[in-house]
């Protein structure tokens, strides 16, 4: 089943690649969404997040031969080429860290404010809905990658270990390990940004 | 001896993460209940796990809150015009590749049709003749023979009014009164006869015949029959 489903996704790949508008969108459309959310959470910046999706798709068609259906499905290798891709940005910009307000956007752009509560509606709610977030989004930021990585992928997308496990390519055990770490971390984190001294220790 | 049989270390209960109680953790069931009877004794990392809940709240609840974030739709219709100009380039190649591919076989089939015509000049200048064909002068002539000379050929078939008795007059010609001129034999194919105005069966006009060729004093052929053999054939 799995199998078909990879070679459907190889051959509507292929139909993109020679110029198939209709066969591209069913990839962009099915894929775009969690990949954005993953450079999004990682990044912590919208244009950054968006620039690095579109990267993947070009690369996608500048690499398609190098996607196999025997070894895995078009999401995997997705994941694979936007995890090199958002690599390579934190590394040219390790030391940025984005503003409160969600980065160079007007905070009205971001995901977070762009859910449930409107600031005209309720702005003093609105205001304290968008701080609660951005604290917790700018300690995610500041805990190293592998960890941060981890915590994204099981906390927030919701993934099994064993998802995690395979979209890292590493063993179970070492999501468990880096989960736990990045957890600590990200609570020490917290703690530091509450300016609330409490002993978390991040073994 | 196993390691949970002795109780778990605040260290070991990291390793099995905050939530040790996950199905999908991949914990067996001595570790999940070890990790337990560890959170229940270790205050520490009771606290720890407490505050971890409270994390894990907000998390989720971050989660929920951009379980929608879906990519600008600019990036969408960059993509698109991206995958549009690769078919197009694409169509462009392939019409490309289609005409290269007509004059490669245009060129191809102009070479071939060239080879061959030179080819068959080549093979019909440097094949030997078997005889000389009689319409060459300069190959046939061997001088003038008596018509009791022995013919080398074999042909006894007649061409049209052609015989081996009697001279046929070829068309045109002008007989110089008291001469009694030459007889030169020859072989020839009966279609170079035609050229000499004379009637030539055209199913036979490719076979070799040895004929006497009555040739007038200024050297112009007169009249012509079959050669006689020596064994009067």
């Amino acid at each position: 089943m799995q199998t078909e489903l990879n070679a459907r996704e190889d051959d509507l790949l292929r139909r993109a690649v020679q110029g198939d508008e209709q066969a591209f969108l069913l990839i962009y459309r099915a894929h775009q969404a969690t990949l954005y959310r993953y450079a999004l959470r990682m990044t912590g910046r919208t244009w950054a997040a968006e620039e690095l999706v579109q990267e993947v798709f070009l690369t996608l068609f500048r690499e398609s031969a190098r996607f196999d259906p025997a070894r895995g499905p078009l999401g995997a290798f997705l994941f694979g080429i936007v995890r090199n891709h958002v690599r390579k940005h934190l590394d040219r910009s390790p030391a940025e860290v984005p503003l409160d307000d969600g980065g160079e956007l007007p905070a009205a752009a971001h995901p977070v404010a762009q859910a449930k509560l409107s600031p005209l509606a309720n702005p003093a709610g609105w205001t304290e809905h968008r701080q609660k977030f951005a604290q917790l989004e700018r300690a995610m930021l500041e805990i190293p990658e592998e960890f941060r990585e981890a915590i994204v992928l099981c906390d927030l997308e919701e993934l099994s270990y064993e998802e995690a496990a395979k979209l890292l390519n590493c063993p179970i055990g070492t999501v468990r390990s880096r989960l736990h770490r990045g957890r600590a971390l990200l609570m020490a984190r917290m703690e530091f940004l509450r300016e609330q001294p409490r002993k978390a220790v991040a073994r | 001896m196993s390691q949970h049989e002795r109780p778990m270390t605040c260290e070991q209960f990291g390793e099995t993460g905050f939530d040790f109680d996950r199905p999908d953790a991949g914990l067996s069931l001595e570790e999940q209940a070890a990790a337990e009877t560890h959170l229940r004794n270790c205050p520490e990392c009771a606290a720890q796990r407490e505050s971890w809940g409270a994390l894990q709240g907000r998390l989720r609840e971050l989660a929920r809150e951009t379980r929608d974030a879906q990519t600008p739709e600019r990036v969408e219709l960059q993509l698109r015009r991206h995958v549009a100009r690769l078919g197009y380039q694409r169509h462009w190649q392939r019409r490309k590749r289609v005409a290269v591919g007509f004059a490669l076989a245009a060129a191809a089939a102009i070479l071939l049709m060239v080879g061959v015509r030179r080819w068959e000049h080549s093979m019909a200048k440097k094949a030997p003749s078997p005889e000389p064909p009689a319409a060459n002068p300069p190959e046939v002539v061997r001088g003038p023979r008596l018509s009791t000379e022995s013919p080398s050929g074999s042909n006894v078939a007649l061409a049209a009014s052609l015989t081996q008795d009697e001279f046929v007059p070829i068309p045109g010609s002008m007989p110089i009164p008291g001469d009694d001129g030459a007889i030169v034999q020859m072989r020839m194919q009966r279609g170079a006869l035609g050229a000499l105005g004379l009637a030539v069966n055209e199913a036979q006009a490719d076979e070799w015949i040895v004929v006497d060729m009555l040739v007038s004093v200024d050297g112009q052929p007169e009249a012509v029959r079959l050669a006689r053999t020596t064994d009067g054939t």
